[in-house]
C-alpha cells in the first residue's frame, strides 16, 4: 500500500513549485526582446530633434528601459512611457554636459557631441 | 548582485588617482557620472536608480557606457577587475 505524502512534504513541493513558476515567469519576462520605437521630440522647451531617434524599449526585473541604438545612455521607469521620458531627460543632460565641457573632451566624446549636434536643435540659438 | 553594490564598487574602482582615474557625480542628474583619465574627460555615464538588481541587459548597457564588457563589469563588483585593469582594457581609454 502506498504511503500518502505528509502535509509538510506537500507544502514543500508546493513552495518549490511556486518558486519555480516565479523564476520561469521572471526568465520569460527578461528574455522578451523588446520593442523598437522612434522618438521625434525631446519634450524640452529649448531643444528639439532634427530627426527621429531609434530606440529599444524592454523590461528587465520589473523595470522598463529605453535605450537608443546609437548612444551609450538609457532611460528607465515603471512603464514604457516613463522610461522614454527619462531617456529624453537624460539625452538633454548628456548633450548640455558635453557642450559645457567641450574643451576637455576625449576624441570619442567630441565625436559623440558632433553626432548629437546633428540630432538636436537648440531653439535658443 | 544588488545595484547599490554595483554603484559602490564602480565608485571605488573608477576613482583611482594612482592609475589616472577620477570619477565625479554630476550635479544635474543624480546618477550621472563624469569619468576622467589623466584630466581628459572620457565618459559621461549613468547608473540605474530604479532597478534593485541589475539583469544581463542593464549590465550590458553599463558595460557599453564604460567601454568594457559585461564580465569586466561583474569583475568590478567581485574585485577581479580593478582601476589598473580598466585603464588597460577600456575602449574609452584607448580612444581618448
Amino acid at each position: 500500500m502506498m504511503e500518502s505524502q505528509s502535509e509538510s512534504e506537500i507544502w514543500d513541493a508546493k513552495g518549490s513549485l511556486e518558486t519555480r513558476v516565479e523564476n520561469l515567469e521572471k526568465h520569460l519576462s527578461n528574455n522578451r526582446v523588446g520593442i523598437s520605437v522612434q522618438i521625434c521630440d525631446l519634450d524640452n522647451p529649448r531643444y528639439s530633434l532634427k530627426k527621429p531617434i531609434s530606440l529599444l524599449v524592454f523590461v528587465e526585473n520589473g523595470v522598463y528601459f529605453a535605450a537608443p541604438i546609437d548612444l551609450e545612455i538609457f532611460g528607465e521607469g515603471i512603464d514604457e512611457i516613463s522610461a522614454i521620458y527619462d531617456l529624453k531627460e537624460s539625452i538633454v543632460c548628456y548633450f548640455e554636459e558635453l557642450k559645457n565641457s567641450s574643451n576637455k573632451l576625449s576624441v570619442r566624446l567630441k565625436s559623440k557631441l558632433k553626432f548629437l549636434n546633428t540630432l538636436i536643435k537648440d531653439e535658443d540659438k | 548582485m544588488k545595484t547599490s553594490k554595483l554603484k559602490r564598487k564602480i565608485e571605488e574602482k573608477l576613482n583611482d588617482p594612482k592609475h589616472g582615474l577620477r570619477l565625479e557625480l554630476t550635479k544635474t542628474h543624480h546618477f550621472m557620472y563624469r569619468l576622467f583619465y589623466e584630466s581628459k574627460y572620457v565618459s559621461l555615464f549613468k547608473l540605474s536608480h530604479g532597478s534593485a538588481e541589475p539583469g544581463k541587459r542593464l549590465i550590458g548597457m553599463i558595460a557599453r557606457e564604460l567601454g568594457i564588457n559585461s564580465r569586466q563589469v561583474e569583475g568590478l563588483v567581485s574585485c577581479t577587475f580593478w582601476g589598473k585593469d580598466f585603464v588597460e582594457e577600456s575602449l574609452l581609454i584607448k580612444h581618448s
